[in-house]
């Protein structure tokens, strides 16, 4: 290679030189460097992983916040007002970001030198001089095209040159290089996605937007060329020998270079001529001036997390030519990105070979001006050389490792605890919020403050619940001997039905069965039974409404428990369901060793039927019993069998029904009279049982929070603050440790 | 001659018409092969002939049905004379049968009070099925057989009575409740119930001495029908339906209430305590064997099973 022709490298003989022993333990140092900033690394990820848990219960416990402000009482809301996490959310946003920098630094493999210059100012040519490689790959000439992604370049022995081309999906290629063309051009309308962005016309530029050159480039390049590039988006990872790289790194020599623009970055691997490097990559950054958006994120973005020490190259014009604006804008962008950048940073003035050293005077001059520090830009060192020349170019190299072989754990030390520092004051002031959490509610109300109040209460319930019942009972007992008007109802009804559906066989059927059973007798015996069965089935809808009624009359105890004994928030249930679950939350014990008869009480109404004296069918069976073989007397006239037969079996029947009609007038109070008892019975249980009193006092104390809006505003207070506390303060708290964001010790 | 007047009592349609009917066949039937001769007057004779047929021509009538003779709308009056067989006639027993509304009636009442009051005997014709039988639980017995206006009317009646009183509660139909040659206990249950605040009355300190009671339930056509139920009419008026049960016209009991009246008679000459009627016992005394006939049919009064002297014992005593 050129390099050891010139004789600059040392050779295998020459091992024991000092200059070498010298770059055998900087090459070792280096690679010690990188093994020591990998646990760190980790670790790093581990905080970031616990900071975003924090992240993540802070913004629980502030939607927990914001819900209860609309809810709570005005006490508690001032103080929950007090608290604040929006500029903690923030700090711990813009933390995450720096810890990802500097993750993303010390997982590297590699000490990263970033090559910064605008064009034409010796930045390709620099890096040729110290990669090897050639215009090809770095395009470098006068007029060329200018680097058109983001390329790094790591010295590899002993192998080929070649690259590994990463490229955009549609979707990086749209957010990261399309829409920031239409925002800077101020296009109109934005496309929605990439293939919207292809489908649709691209609009006019707008006369207010100036940069000619920009609009063109979207147009000329992305826009009309999608065809050749738009296949390789989202392609997967492409190594590619020499001669291709520079198909994916420039756009200037024929169709197949648009492929670049699919390009996102580019790592090309070649042999140094400079063997004894160690483990560094030279990034190529754009630099800004050029006429691509996008490039300056770029920049901040590749300084921040790939690049440990740069170099500034500008070649002075030796025409009158000064520090330009330009320049001090680029170092201060490049101070935004990278932490203590003065003691990262090199320039590099590349002075040209000329007879007349006009480039030399220049670049003194620029030195000078430098160095009395009235531009603002400090540096390690400003270093004059020839980038063309390969060996004034590694003498740079030399200066800027040993830089940094001496000085990046300092620098790196000192990076990650300015970050680890305010990590402690994030934390801190969090805390602070949290303490603020932690006393919104105040103390739960001492445990015996709530008897007297409790007592007062009670008492007036048990009176309004006694009331109302001996009212309801009164009630029933005045109707306890009245009909029931719906039950009455139902009666007829099913009197009309058994009426008209007798269920008696046509003469047709009788003379049928009487031959088939041989006589009219059989067949008459026949059907009796049939016809008792028949009559029976009629009567069946009123044990049901029977029970109906009894349900009914179940809820209207159940509402006056429900509203003069205020148990309804006990249960959702309603009606005579609202009893049986009443009976299910009472507990077995309300008094030491006594089974609660307030309990059985509950249960018992609950499991009221009925009187045993009100089933209608057996209300009827002596009436149904006419309609038995043994109960007829009556006399075959002989003539006409089978008209007898069924004038019997009517007979018969129509008398059953006028007798059961007769039998079921006692039952017409029954739902009354049911009522009546199963009331009576459980007002005698729960208002003058022994000691029910007592079972009351200690069953509502247990559920006065649902009983009495008194005690529910404490009991919802107890609600809120146990939310509060369990369910979003302390999962904010224990993420709050500090040991969970300490990285660094 | 003299007249024994009984009065009629009840509601329209019970029976009553069927009631003397039933006493002038049963005396066909059974007292007429004794000395005693009970002999209708023509009118009298022809009408219940004419009734008599209607109740035996129930064979024909259909299997169910609500009533087997129309009522009577006008006043009628029964006459019948007693006699020794081929004697002329020692007293005449005058029936006076009012339709049943005419006690409610303001003008006709008063012909009915006046005519009670004349009366030694009154039967009271009870309608055994409204007064046992129910529709939906309630009986139409008040409504039916007006034991309130009945007991107004002896209240109106009888007061500072000069001579004793015979009252014949006699419930007709009662067939539906006999059974195995027994009256239903029930029955008179239901008659001393249903009839309380008459009976009441009637028991007063005035009338206690003065007035006898007997209850004597009468088969006005016999076992040939059997209560089946009560329904409502498009009225809405009761209708009582009996089946036919296939028996023949065979009226029982029916003869009772006219012994009652007999011995009530008996007993007042016998006993001689109101000296008004010696003629009668003075003419028995002359004749052995039609006194024996009078004494065997005034003894078979029937006084249980169904029968009972409710009070006044003494004033049927022979």
């Amino acid at each position: 290679m050129l390099f050891y022709a010139l004789g600059i490298s040392p050779s295998i003989g020459e091992k024991h030189h000092p200059m070498y022993t010298h770059i055998i333990t900087r090459t070792a140092r280096i690679a010690s460097i990188i093994e020591k900033r990998r646990p760190l690394a980790d670790k790093i990820a581990g905080t970031q992983d616990n900071l975003k848990s924090l992240a993540s219960a802070l913004d629980k416990l502030e939607a927990h916040r914001k819900r209860l402000l609309t809810e709570v009482e005005p006490d508690i809301k001032e103080r929950l007002k007090t608290i604040d996490f929006s500029t903690l959310q923030f700090s711990i946003t813009t933390e995450l970001e720096v810890l990802d920098k500097l993750r993303g630094r010390f997982s590297r493999d590699t000490l990263n030198i970033g090559v910064v210059g605008r064009m034409r100012q010796g930045k390709s040519t620099l890096l040729q001089s110290l990669s090897g490689l050639d215009n090809y790959v770095i395009p470098a000439h006068s007029g060329g095209a200018c680097t058109a992604v983001r390329s790094t370049i790591c010295p590899r022995f002993n192998t080929e040159t070649e690259a590994k081309v990463t490229f955009h999906s549609e979707d990086s290629l749209f957010k990261e290089v399309i829409l920031p063309y239409y925002t800077e051009l101020r296009l109109t309308p934005i496309p929605a996605s990439f293939s919207d962005f292809v489908n649709s016309p691209l609009p006019d530029k707008p006369s207010s937007a100036t940069n000619e050159a920009m609009y063109q480039r979207l147009k000329h390049d992305y826009y009309s060329n999608q065809a050749i590039y738009r296949d390789l988006l989202g392609a997967s990872q492409l190594t590619v020998p020499r001669h291709e790289i520079q198909d994916y790194v420039t756009h200037a020599n024929g169709a197949d270079s648009f492929k670049s623009l699919a390009v996102r970055e580019v790592e090309i691997y070649c042999p140094f001529p400079n063997p004894e490097v160690g483990q560094i990559a030279l990034v190529d950054i754009p630099g800004l001036g050029d006429l691509k958006v996008g490039d300056e994120k770029l920049m901040l973005e590749t300084l921040g997390q790939g690049v440990d020490v740069v170099l500034f190259v500008r070649r002075p014009d030796p025409q009158g030519d000064d520090w330009q604006l330009e320049d001090t804008a680029l170092y201060d962008k490049a101070a935004e990105a990278l932490n203590d950048l003065s003691r990262r940073s090199f320039f590099v003035l590349n002075q040209l070979s000329d007879t007349q050293n006009e480039s030399k005077k220049a670049c003194e001059r620029f030195k000078q001006h430098l160095h009395s520090r009235q531009l603002g830009i400090k540096v390690v060192d400003c270093i004059i050389a020839d980038c063309k020349d390969p060996q004034q170019a590694n003498r740079i190299l030399d200066r800027v490792l040993d830089h940094l072989e001496k000085e990046i754990l300092d620098l790196d030390t000192k990076y990650a605890e300015s970050c680890q520092e305010r990590l402690v004051q994030v934390h801190s002031a969090i805390q602070v919020e949290l303490d603020k959490a932690h006393n919104a509610f105040a103390q739960e109300i001492q445990s015996d403050d709530w008897l007297p109040l409790f007592l007062h209460l009670f008492n007036q319930l048990v009176e309004e619940i006694s009331v109302s019942l001996t009212r309801k009972l009164g009630e029933f007992k005045k109707k306890f001997e009245q009909k029931d008007d719906e039950f009455e109802k139902q009666v007829e009804a099913v009197i009309q039905a058994c009426n008209n559906d007798p269920g008696i066989p046509s003469i047709e059927d009788i003379e049928g069965q009487a031959a088939l059973l041989d006589g009219y007798q059989p067949a008459y015996f026949y059907y009796l039974p049939k016809i008792r069965t028949h009559l029976q089935s009629h009567f069946s809808p009123l044990d049901a409404a029977l029970k109906r009624s009894i349900e009914d009359q179940k809820a209207e105890i159940a509402n006056i428990l429900i509203e003069q004994g205020r148990l309804g928030g006990l249960t959702e249930a309603r009606g005579s369901e609202f009893l049986k679950v009443i009976a299910g939350i009472l507990p077995e014990q309300l008094m030491p060793e006594q089974p609660s008869k307030l309990r059985a009480a509950f249960q018992n109404i609950s499991n009221f039927s009925h009187l045993s004296e009100v089933a209608v069918l057996e209300s009827i069976q002596k009436e149904l019993d006419l309609l038995r073989a043994d109960s007829s007397n009556f006399t075959w006239t002989g003539e006409n069998q089978a008209q007898d037969v069924q004038n019997f079996l009517n007979s018969l029947y129509k008398k059953a029904v006028h007798d059961c009609e007769n039998a079921l007038q006692p039952l017409l109070d029954a739902p009354n009279k049911t009522a009546f008892a199963m009331l009576r019975q459980f007002v005698d249980q729960v208002l003058r049982a022994k000691g029910i009193e007592d079972e009351w006092r200690v069953f509502l104390a247990k559920i006065r929070m649902k009983v009495w809006n008194e005690f529910a505003q404490q009991y919802k207070r107890q609600q809120w603050r146990q939310e509060w506390l369990e369910g979003a303060l302390y999962p904010a708290m224990s993420a709050n440790q500090p040991q969970n964001l300490q990285f660094i010790s | 001659m003299r007249t024994i007047k009984v009065t009629m009592l009840g509601p329209t349609g019970v029976g009553k018409t069927s009631l003397l009917a039933a006493i002038y066949e049963q005396y066909q039937s059974v007292i007429n092969g004794t000395e005693l001769q009970i002999i209708p007057d023509h009118g009298s004779e022809a009408r219940l002939i004419k009734r008599l047929n209607e109740l035996k021509n129930l064979e024909t009538a259909k299997f169910e049905t609500s009533g087997w003779c129309r009522p009577s709308t006008e006043h009628q009056s029964y006459s019948f004379e007693l006699c020794q067989r081929g004697a002329r006639a020692f007293v005449e027993l005058q029936f006076q049968d009012f339709p049943g509304e005419w006690i409610n009636n303001a003008d006709k009442k008063v012909k009915v009070e006046g005519f009670l009051r004349e009366s030694d005997a009154v039967i009271i014709a009870i309608d055994t099925t409204a007064l046992i039988e129910q529709k939906k639980g309630d009986n139409l017995h008040q409504q039916i057989n007006g034991v309130e206006d009945l007991t107004r009317l002896f209240a109106r009646v009888y007061r500072n009575l000069s001579s004793p009183k015979l009252v014949i509660l006699a419930p007709v139909r009662c067939e539906s409740y006999y059974k195995a040659e027994k009256y239903d206990p029930n029955l008179l249950a239901s008659v001393e119930h249903g009839y309380a605040s008459l009976l009441q009355h009637l028991e007063a300190k005035g009338l206690i001495d003065k007035v006898s009671v007997v209850v004597t339930p009468v088969q006005t056509v016999g076992s040939g029908v059997v209560f089946n139920r009560i329904d409502y009419d498009e009225n809405g008026k009761p209708e009582f339906i009996f089946n036919k049960t296939g028996a023949k016209y065979n009226p029982k009991d029916s003869e009772q209430p006219l012994r009652y009246i007999l011995r009530f008679v008996l007993s007042r000459e016998v006993n001689g305590r109101w000296g008004v009627f010696n003629w009668l016992w003075t003419s028995l005394g002359k004749d052995k064997e039609f006194k024996n006939a009078l004494d065997k049919f005034t003894s078979l009064c029937k006084i249980d099973d169904g029968f009972k002297v409710i009070q006044g014992h003494r004033l049927l005593d022979i």
